[in-house]
């Protein structure tokens, strides 16, 4: 038993590491500093809890964190009911499947800067009907006459969650396994006892699935907290209606030499983060079922 | 076999690890080779014609300097703060650091050189710069920064628009009601022509506009708030008529996305920094334009531009790197700089050259008038808060102009908030002076 356990340590060696070195060690470091003025370039005194009491007398940060609050509560419900309708459409053993799969799947990997500005054209509202980007264009045709976006404080922050979605397809690599193991014995059985198609996902499938779910949500959740480029390249025109807590914390602690406070504006983010999971986690109890219990 | 592999991949793992942290950059300042020779590290932002221009005077200064190496680094300037801060707090900065309106944060927080007494050690005449150029750099009475070029906001303007109304060109005289007139006839809503460009959006431009019309963001001395004067919010007043009431200047929505309405000829005059000059010169075939001084309210005024190459404190090779800086803003550098016909020399008897003033048969005409209107030329009014109250200030602007918000409604948030930037500017003042 010995020697398995020093093995244990012996190959876990290298991440245990990298963790402490690079993860843990800064962590401890940064919630030092947020209890300090700390400017990176001289050295950091200790202001006690003036840090976070700035913070809470600061209208932006009560700005960026409902914005934060709305991408969370608004945009992660929406990824995951898209990012399961897309998988269930992708179910299905048609001519040509895998191509649509990698169609689907192929825009959560070309993120980042360049298609954002992408993003930024197709969201141009024009002017006296010169250069419409593609979105307003596509509505036009329709008959509806699109808004300017970025340019109105009632679509600035659905333009940046829409935006979000372009990767919605990274899901698909969870839910469809997921869908794959739903055992098809449940499914013929609930259709024998007479249920609709309806009723059978959300009686089989729904449950049979709910650990790849509450993943996904879960993870949904801490990354649109910590959402930072897309509300950087596509802000509204005044960006009180998209910043996020991430855009407040990058402009304090590179822009404006104020790395303490950017550390306690860190430190509320994730109290955030840890609440809402532990929540989740709560709940999960209620609805997620797992095979093995 | 399988404990021995499974060492092996342990072994090499530990090498890895090691390799990736011993490893030297090979471009550590101040690794001056054995043979008396040392390298200064120069770290700069720009693009093309920068890069191209600093090998230029990179290769005249080896020249004349066989013992010193410059080591050119070119770094983007999207996180160019960032990088330097990096830099000095693991220690290792780069020995030459080209800065613009950081220089004071950098400057009060002890990461730079006084240059001063290098200054007057090897008798360099101040009074051979620009006055602005040089206050740009000076903290507390003592220069930290040498700049080779500058540049102030100039009015350009498309000749064959003002043709085409029958309008006679803008010049030196002109006023914002004679802009404003010209640019009623000027703007054309279904051909997307507009007779003056926007206004508003970065520092520079909202300054110029303040400060035509007698006012100003700060008070004088910098230590209190003035955008609520009454010169100034009559300053603000205008604007906001010249964009929404009379809309001859595109406010943010108007201005389409990948288009440039100056070089695609939809801007009747464009209120704006020098280097539109060698881009106009570049890209416009279609159509003639020019330049004048930017247009007066109750004065004439032009913020400049400017960046200025300044030393580390840590550096280990102050002299060498004192050497670069010198040369850099020396005479033949600027001559290097002059044969652009861009940005104008820091030294007035290089920018009054012909070798700057000579363009031969390129656009713009007035050229000259790139010296005339440093005579009104005023530095950023930079604060060790500048880069907050710059946001702050930016986007109070914006929501009077481009949201078309009543000023009495903006004013009170931009003003607390800039009156505890204010608050906080000297709180940290006071701090640097104890250090």
């Amino acid at each position: 038993m010995g020697g398995e356990k020093k093995k244990f340590w012996l190959y876990i060696s290298p991440w245990l590491f990298g963790f402490v070195v690079f993860i843990a060690g800064p962590m401890v470091v940064s919630m030092y500093l947020s209890f300090t003025a700390y400017d990176v370039l001289t050295p950091a005194r200790w202001v006690g809890f003036d840090n976070y009491i700035q913070l809470l007398n600061h209208e932006r940060f009560w700005d960026a964190l409902g914005n934060t609050l709305f991408y969370t509560f608004v945009g992660v419900p929406l990824h995951v009911v898209l990012g399961l309708s897309i998988s269930i459409l992708l179910l299905r053993a048609i001519p040509g499947i895998n191509m649509f799969r990698t169609a689907f799947y192929l825009p959560s990997i070309f993120g980042g800067v360049a298609i954002l500005l992408l993003w930024n054209f197709m969201l141009a509202p024009g002017t006296n009907g010169q250069n419409v980007g593609l979105i307003n264009g596509l509505l036009g045709m329709v008959g509806i006459d699109g808004p300017g976006w970025s340019s109105s404080e009632a679509w600035a922050k659905p333009a940046v969650i829409l935006v979000k979605l372009w990767g919605v397809g990274g899901s698909i690599l969870i839910y469809l396994p997921a869908l794959a193991s739903v055992p098809r014995d449940l499914l013929e059985a609930a259709d024998i006892d007479g249920a609709s198609p309806f009723k059978r996902f959300v009686s089989v499938t729904l449950p049979c699935i709910s650990p790849a779910v509450f993943f996904t949500a879960t993870m949904e959740i801490i990354n649109t907290f910590k959402m930072f480029i897309e509300p950087m390249i596509i802000p509204g025109l005044n960006p009180a209606w998209t910043d996020t807590l991430m855009i407040l914390l990058y402009n304090n602690a590179f822009e404006y030499f104020r790395m303490g406070y950017a550390s306690a504006i860190a430190w509320v983010m994730f109290i955030f983060i840890m609440g809402l999971t532990l929540v989740n986690l709560y709940f999960a109890k209620r609805w997620v079922y797992y095979d093995s219990k | 076999m399988k404990k021995l592999l499974s060492w092996m991949s342990l072994c090499l793992l530990v090498w890895v690890l090691t390799a990736c942290m011993g490893s030297e950059p090979s471009s550590q300042p101040g690794d001056g080779s054995s043979d008396g020779e040392v390298t200064v590290t120069f770290s700069y932002w720009g693009a093309t014609f920068d890069k191209e221009r600093m090998e230029a005077i990179r290769a005249e200064f080896e020249k004349v300097n066989e013992d010193i190496n410059v080591e050119l680094v070119n770094l983007p300037s999207e996180g160019y703060s960032q990088k330097q801060m990096t830099m000095m707090t693991a220690g290792n900065p780069y020995d030459v650091i080209q800065l613009a309106e950081q220089s004071y944060a950098f400057a009060a927080r002890g990461t730079l050189e006084d240059l001063s007494p290098y200054i007057e050690r090897d008798g360099v005449d101040l009074n051979d710069f620009y006055d602005v150029g040089i206050e740009s750099y000076t903290h507390e009475g003592r220069v930290y920064g040498m700049p080779l070029r500058l540049g102030s906001m100039m009015m350009f303007y498309n000749k064959n628009l003002f043709d085409e109304h029958g309008l006679d060109y803008p010049d030196e005289t002109w006023t914002w009601e004679d802009v404003i007139e010209a640019g009623e006839v000027i703007t054309d809503h279904d051909e997307g022509v507009f007779g003056l460009s926007a206004l508003g959006g970065w520092w520079a431009s909202i300054a110029q506009f303040l400060h035509s019309n007698g006012g100003s963001i700060l008070s004088e001395d910098r230590t209190a708030f003035n955008l609520d004067s009454p010169e100034s919010l009559a300053a603000i007043e205008l604007m906001n008529e010249i964009v929404n009431e009379r809309d001859i200047s595109p406010s943010a929505s108007q201005i389409p996305e990948g288009v440039d309405l100056w070089t695609s000829g939809r801007i009747g005059m464009m209120v704006d920094g020098p280097w539109h000059i060698l881009s106009s010169q570049a890209n416009i075939t279609d159509f003639d334009w020019d330049i004048t001084v930017a247009p007066k309210g109750t004065q004439h005024a032009s913020p400049t531009f400017s960046n200025a190459f300044h030393m580390s404190k840590a550096s280990k090779n102050k002299e060498a790197a004192w050497e670069v800086i010198k040369f850099w803003t020396g005479p033949e550098a600027q001559a290097i700089l002059a044969e652009e016909h861009g940005d104008t020399p820091s030294m007035i008897a290089v920018a009054e050259s012909d070798t700057y003033l000579e363009l031969g048969d390129n656009p713009p005409e007035n050229f000259e008038l790139m010296l005339e209107s440093l005579n009104t030329a005023f530095a950023p009014e930079v604060t060790l808060m500048w880069g907050e109250i710059n946001q702050v200030v930016q986007e109070g602007f914006s929501r009077v102009i481009d949201l078309n918000e009543p000023i009495e409604d903006v004013m009170p948030d931009v003003k607390s908030e800039v009156e505890d930037l204010l608050e906080e500017d000297k709180r940290l003042q006071e701090q640097f002076e104890e250090d």
